[in-house]
């Protein structure tokens, strides 16, 4: 593919739509490692958190799985990470965690709490991205 | 439909005061120009012991009403546009339309100048100095269980606004007077209390309406703060017995939230502040149906808190 249909593909599906459109999940693309965007408010209330945006005005109510997973969501971690968090903070096996893991990062795409541009540790992306910035 | 009793429209009857007349709403102060008479007289019926001179003090809100001229308008059905601050807010609103129409360009420009208060789309009132607020959208009934625990001898701080004052987090009165749909008029005539001219106005929203003064509600002092003691969120059921059901005080803050008319201009702050609201106060979900039981529940959730 080339560079301008590569660029053309990305204009049409941004970051955001990338998490969304759960391609990588099918192991199109490499897996993500979300990152939560820096500017949100985040607030504890009793075991829930209440998180707001003050980009887009909106209020957003997550319960503790959410949360945990929003607030692991640092850049560092890809999916499996992830819910290896989960696994170790609550009583789920792997694979329920996981899929909850996708549900919930597909959620905080599509209501854009996640960083335009986010991290990826993975190593095919980083030479693909080499290959792109060459 | 039936048909409306119409206020008599006077365009050029009795002169207002020079420049309009000037009311101090609580924090706000309000210009009102308009050239119907019972209008004029009717607003004046609501706020007269809100009615200040001009020398007193500056307009925060300049409202205009006034007559269509452009277009078709037959003589004896003419037609109204109302302007909040020079901007236009409604138009071609018939006699019948025009006071319900002032009280919502009053609340709409309040929204934007009151920025002093963290403004809430929600009923609240107070006993004994404690207040509770009840969220809700329109026709979910809170402002007939408004007028029911007014009439039980709660204290009247506003119909559509929770008041909250970032400081101390207390409840304030804002004085506007509590509008009743049809469907309300003969309970709150079995209440005890008295509606101005029921039936005289309408919307094509709310159909016809009819208006409570705040000044024969009990209404305290608006400089008074009333800690929150509960936030409710009222839902009107016929088919269900009266029932208060807790909710997690996340919930409320997410409901409070998305009922705050200025919370871009508080941001994170207005979270913060209703976190700490519904942490400290006793957060439910209310299933409304007989007034006096819904009014006994509350009392006891009140005087338990």
């Amino acid at each position: 593919m080339g560079t301008d249909a590569k660029r053309m593909q990305r204009a049409a599906n941004p970051p955001y739509q990338q998490h969304a459109d759960r391609s990588w999940v099918a192991g199109r693309q490499p897996m993500p490692a979300p990152q939560r965007r820096t500017d949100l408010h985040v607030q504890t209330v009793g075991d829930e958190l209440i998180v707001y945006d003050p980009a887009a005005a909106a209020t957003y109510r997550l319960n503790a799985t959410a949360g945990c997973v929003l607030d692991a969501c640092d850049g560092s971690r890809s999916i499996e990470q992830l819910a290896d968090v989960l696994t170790e903070q609550f009583d789920v096996s792997h694979d329920h965690a996981r899929g909850d893991v996708i549900e919930l990062v597909c959620y905080f795409a599509t209501n854009g709490l996640l960083d335009a541009r986010p991290a990826v540790n993975d190593e095919s992306n980083s030479e693909t991205n080499q290959r792109e910035a060459a | 439909m039936t048909a409306l009793p119409t206020p008599t429209a006077r365009p050029t009857g009795q002169a207002a005061q020079p420049g309009g007349d000037r009311y101090l709403l609580g924090p706000i102060s309000a210009t009102i120009d308009c050239p119907i008479r019972s209008v004029r007289d009717d607003f004046r019926h609501l706020y007269g012991d809100m009615a200040i001179s001009h020398l007193q003090q500056q307009s925060d809100v300049a409202i205009n009403v006034t007559i269509e001229t452009d277009g078709l308008h037959l003589p004896w059905h003419p037609k109204y546009r109302l302007l909040g601050d020079g901007e236009l807010m409604y138009q071609r609103q018939p006699t019948a339309g025009v006071l319900p129409h002032l009280e919502w360009v009053i609340n709409r420009r309040t929204t934007l100048r009151l920025t002093s208060r963290l403004q809430l789309h929600a009923a609240s009132l107070a006993r004994n100095g404690r207040g509770i607020i009840m969220a809700a959208r329109s026709s979910c009934g809170k402002s007939t269980l408004t007028a029911a625990l007014v009439a039980a001898g709660w204290s009247y701080l506003c119909d559509e606004f929770a008041m909250i004052n970032p400081k101390t987090l207390g409840l304030h009165a804002f004085p506007r007077a509590l509008c009743l749909k049809q469907g309300s008029f003969d309970t709150a005539k079995r209440l005890g209390l008295a509606l101005h001219k029921p039936g005289c106005y309408a919307t094509a929203f709310k159909g016809p309406v009819a208006y409570i003064p705040p000044r024969t509600l009990s209404m305290p002092d608006v400089s008074d703060s009333h800690p929150v003691a509960a936030v409710i969120l009222p839902q009107y059921r016929p088919d269900c017995e009266p029932r208060l059901i807790d909710i997690p005080p996340a919930e409320a803050v997410l409901a409070l939230a998305e009922l705050a008319f200025n919370r871009h201009a508080f941001g994170a702050d207005a979270i913060n502040m209703l976190t700490q609201i519904c942490t400290g106060a006793h957060c439910c979900r209310l299933i409304s149906n007989d007034l006096h039981a819904t009014v006994a529940l509350l009392d006891n959730l009140v005087k338990a808190g």
